[in-house]
């Protein structure tokens, strides 16, 4: 055989096998994604799902509408919390972290991405709720922004650390402090990969159901106070999944739809806003 | 001030110098370490004031070192040390005392790769002076005089606020330059 011939049929393999896995690790996906599109879609179309809170079980009708907000609120106020704290100590760790503190933090990080998120639910209850006494939209946010981060510091890190040397350098080289030079040139330099991993840990705890078991607690109610129980997407599919109601069943499914969604334009709107300024 | 002269790394140079000259910059027997190992051999230099020196060398034989101790560049990179004299009108750069920021404010470098910042081309030209706290109405005119200068202005004038990375390499080489 010559050699030519040998190295088509290697390429042809080669390249065959990638599509394979391309195709293993994306069908999955897509199917997930239809069979959401297709259950949750009719329940989503049920006048009122938006704007209205849940009827009693067995009683047709109702919508998600505390849900909805609760997610919104719980996760925007989580974010708050973590977004500002993490960038900052990925910059920290990116900027200044080269010795045994920056190594301690990143080994306090990891672990904390390896643990169970319902030891975040434990944490909020134990430090939130049990201090308080009362179950709260805001424990629940704390649980969340602590989960949320180890994701966004070390995303924060990452994006940082790729941005080249010789910009740091260019800017110490005309005379500007290391903050100035930290602060307006490599933190924008890196703001895509930033942004782009609040996003990640934003839907990520947006999708979290055992941190919210108990802190949230879930609320039937349409609640918008942070001090009070409050539901959430994520509970709605939880509670609602269980139930031996066809119409609430759908009502999961849909709440699923929504949640899966709401992630998606996050992360598109974000990633215009990054290309926007970036330009 | 522009910085470059000829040298040896290993072999002092017999300084050239002209009785009359003021001397801007003088380095004095600059030892460099980069950990063990030692990239300048006592490498002295004298630089004149108001003239342009020139540092000629093989590739890899401490030019570019050399230069980054003039403001101590090389405090960037863990591991490293200078030991010997660089006075820079009459005091000593190297040190401990010496405010790096100030220096390296009176001290410009041009580096061998044109490293424009993501930022627009009116901001990388105007963030040395913005630096240095100068108002709105002199960065704008510095910005034109300097574009003018370096022959850009025409070619940029009117997309100052795009990206600089979208510029050519050779036009990017001309805007570090400013």
């Amino acid at each position: 055989m010559s050699l030519p011939l040998i190295r088509t049929l290697v390429d042809r393999l080669v390249g065959g096998l990638i599509v394979l896995c391309v195709s293993v690790a994306a069908i999955p996906v897509l199917v997930l994604l239809l069979f959401v599109l297709i259950n949750g879609l009719p329940g989503m179309l049920t006048p009122g799902f938006f704007t209205d809170p849940p009827y009693p079980q067995g009683v047709p009708g109702g919508g998600v509408l505390n849900a909805i907000i609760g997610t919104l609120e719980i996760v925007g106020i989580g974010s708050l919390l973590a977004v500002p704290v993490g960038a900052l100590i990925g910059i920290f760790l990116s900027e200044y972290g080269r010795n045994q503190v920056g190594n301690t933090v990143r080994f306090i990080s990891d672990v904390f991405t390896g643990l169970p998120s319902i030891a975040f639910g434990i944490f909020g209850y134990t430090v939130v709720v049990l201090t308080t006494h009362h179950f709260s939209a805001l424990s629940a946010s704390i649980a969340l922004a602590v989960l949320m981060l180890p994701v966004i510091l070390r995303a924060t890190e990452t994006a940082l650390v790729l941005v080249p040397n010789s910009l740091r350098e260019a800017g110490l080289a005309l005379g500007a402090p290391r903050w100035r030079v930290t602060l307006e040139i490599i933190v924008p330099a890196a703001l895509g990969g930033i942004v782009t991993g609040a996003l990640l840990a934003m839907a990520r705890a947006a999708g979290e159901t055992a941190p919210l078991l108990f802190t949230a607690f879930g609320n039937d109610i349409v609640q918008t106070n942070p001090w009070q129980p409050m539901g959430a997407l994520s509970l709605t599919i939880f509670r609602n999944a269980l139930v031996p109601y066809p119409n609430l069943q759908q009502q999961a499914w849909a709440a699923g739809l929504l949640l899966v969604a709401l992630v998606a334009a996050t992360n598109i709107l974000a990633r215009i806003y990054v290309r926007r300024i970036q330009r | 001030m522009i910085a470059t002269a000829s040298m040896q790394t290993k072999v002092a140079p017999p300084p050239l110098r002209d009785v009359d000259a003021e001397i801007k910059l003088d380095a004095r027997h600059v030892d460099f370490f980069y950990g063990d190992f030692q990239a300048l051999h006592d490498a002295s230099l004298a630089v004149q004031a108001r003239k342009i020196t020139a540092l000629i060398g093989p590739s890899g034989c401490g030019k570019t070192t050399f230069l980054r101790v003039f403001n101590r560049m090389h405090d960037l990179v863990p591991g490293t040390r200078a030991s010997g004299e660089v006075l820079l009108d009459g005091h000593n750069v190297l040190s401990p005392d010496t405010d790096v920021i100030n220096l390296r404010r009176q001290v410009g470098m041009l580096f061998q790769r044109a490293n424009p910042f993501p930022k627009s081309i009116y901001d990388n030209v105007a963030y040395g002076p913005h630096i240095l706290g100068w108002s709105k109405i002199q960065i704008d005119q510095v910005v034109e005089e300097s574009l003018k200068d370096t022959g850009l202005w025409d070619e940029v004038k009117d997309r100052l606020r795009r990206s600089a990375l979208n510029l050519s390499g050779g036009q990017q080489q001309r805007l570090c330059r400013r």
